[in-house]
């Protein structure tokens, strides 16, 4: 990611209080942040010029969950290799990890952990494919 | 039957808790045989084993139930728990992030500290549903009723809903007395009324919700109707029961209790709380309560 601009984070998020908590918080991190409410806004959103550089993303939402989010994702090649970070309060989630294709951070998550894995996703290591789990 | 070539057969009853919970038949292949007295008392003794193991196979499968819908509430009570917390860490490690960095305005700090308060008030009273669904189950719900202004807490639990009601996107039309003079628990009748409006806001799809509140054959009667999802006719028995919801747990969160206590608490009244749905078109749903005569 070069400096030059700030990266565009797309949080998919129902709750309306973590929603905002995150807007700030990636705001005063440097961040462009962009809010969709359910998956099928932030669908929508993903597939809006210019592309968001990473996705945070929620599971459980109205009218279009996290998983039918990300299936969706990953059936549109433009959009199946924007970096998506999972965020979840489901523990049972870990089972489904695979299906999910993403890393998932456990809610309530640390502020700290949510921006290293933020800045890990979008700064990729050293040729190291399929690191992304 | 005929491929059998059974000779003589034998029916007798398997003895159940309520008479007989079925029949036990025995063929026998040899042809011409008369059944004894020992042969019917051996028969019936082989039906009451047979019952025994029947009702151990179905107290075995109500056990196997109740525990998967114990372990599917602790997950969602888990989930719903999580939720609010995730919020109040993210608010408080957020300013502690922007404390360290600038001076905090008074009027940040209060706008922080308000929303963390709400979610705050949220997690308690997820903690007191979940309490309460175990009082419920232990039977020991008990009222403390006294007098009160019935239209005064319908509209009062209304108001309390502003926020969830924006996010719905929802109007809410409220048709009630100036006053409907009552005698009853009003936390817990509060409690149920609310239950119910964020039901109908949570499932209504940002159509209005109707509120309607009369006094009917000495009943108060409240009806809340919205225009959203709807319910199945095959899941209109099974939504009021405790850790049930007909909707997916995948999109709509909550513990799936709050119908499950707007009944109890509308029973231990001596009241109702019935529901009248279409799915799709949506869902009324009535809760009657006796009034002092």
């Amino acid at each position: 990611m070069s400096d030059a601009r700030r990266a565009r984070v797309l949080v998919v998020e129902d709750d309306a209080e973590i929603a905002a908590g995150l807007d700030e918080l990636l705001g005063l991190s440097g961040y462009d942040v962009t809010i969709a409410r359910d998956g099928a806004d932030g669908l929508a959103r993903l597939r809006a010029e210019p592309p968001p550089d990473v996705v945070l993303l929620d599971l459980m939402m109205p009218r279009m969950d996290g998983y039918s989010f990300r299936e969706a994702q990953l059936a549109d090649p433009r959009l199946a290799a924007i970096p998506t970070l999972v965020l979840t309060a489901d523990r049972t989630a870990q089972a489904h990890a695979a299906r999910l294709a993403a890393p998932l951070l456990s809610k309530p998550f640390a502020v700290a952990d949510l921006l290293s894995a933020l800045e890990s996703l979008l700064r990729p290591g050293p040729a190291e494919p399929g690191e992304n789990e | 039957m005929d491929e059998l070539a059974f000779g003589s057969m034998m029916t007798v009853p398997l003895p159940g808790r309520d008479g007989a919970a079925g029949a036990l038949t025995m063929f026998f292949n040899r042809g011409g045989r008369t059944h004894t007295r020992d042969d019917v008392l051996l028969g019936m003794e082989i039906a009451s084993r047979a019952a025994v193991a029947v009702q151990n196979a179905r107290l075995l499968r109500d056990l196997r139930d109740a525990v998967r819908l114990r372990d599917e509430f602790l997950a969602m009570a888990s989930h719903e728990l999580r939720t609010p917390l995730a919020a109040v860490r993210l608010n408080v490690e957020t300013l502690l992030l922007r404390a360290r960095r600038e001076p905090l305005s008074r009027e940040t700090l209060v706008t922080k500290l308000e929303g963390t308060g709400r979610q705050v008030t949220r997690l308690a009273e997820l903690v007191d549903r979940i309490l309460d669904v175990s009082r419920i189950e232990a039977g020991v719900l008990t009222l403390e009723r006294r007098d009160c202004d019935l239209a005064d807490e319908l509209r009062g639990a209304v108001a309390e809903l502003e926020p969830e009601r924006a996010q719905a996107g929802s109007r809410i039309s409220v048709e009630a007395p100036a006053t409907l003079l009552a005698h009853l628990d009003v936390t817990r009748v509060r409690q149920a009324l609310r239950n119910l409006v964020h039901n109908a806001l949570k499932y209504g799809e940002g159509r209005p919700v109707s509120v309607n509140l009369a006094a009917r054959d000495g009943n108060a009667e409240v009806r809340v109707a919205d225009q959203g999802i709807g319910i199945a006719a095959e899941d209109q028995a099974r939504i009021f029961e405790r850790f049930t919801r007909a909707a997916g747990a995948r999109h709509y969160q909550g513990l799936g209790v709050g119908l499950f206590i707007a009944r109890e608490v509308a029973r231990a009244h001596g009241g109702a709380l019935s529901v009248d749905s279409v799915a799709g078109a949506g869902s009324t749903f009535t809760l009657e309560l006796p009034l002092p005569r």
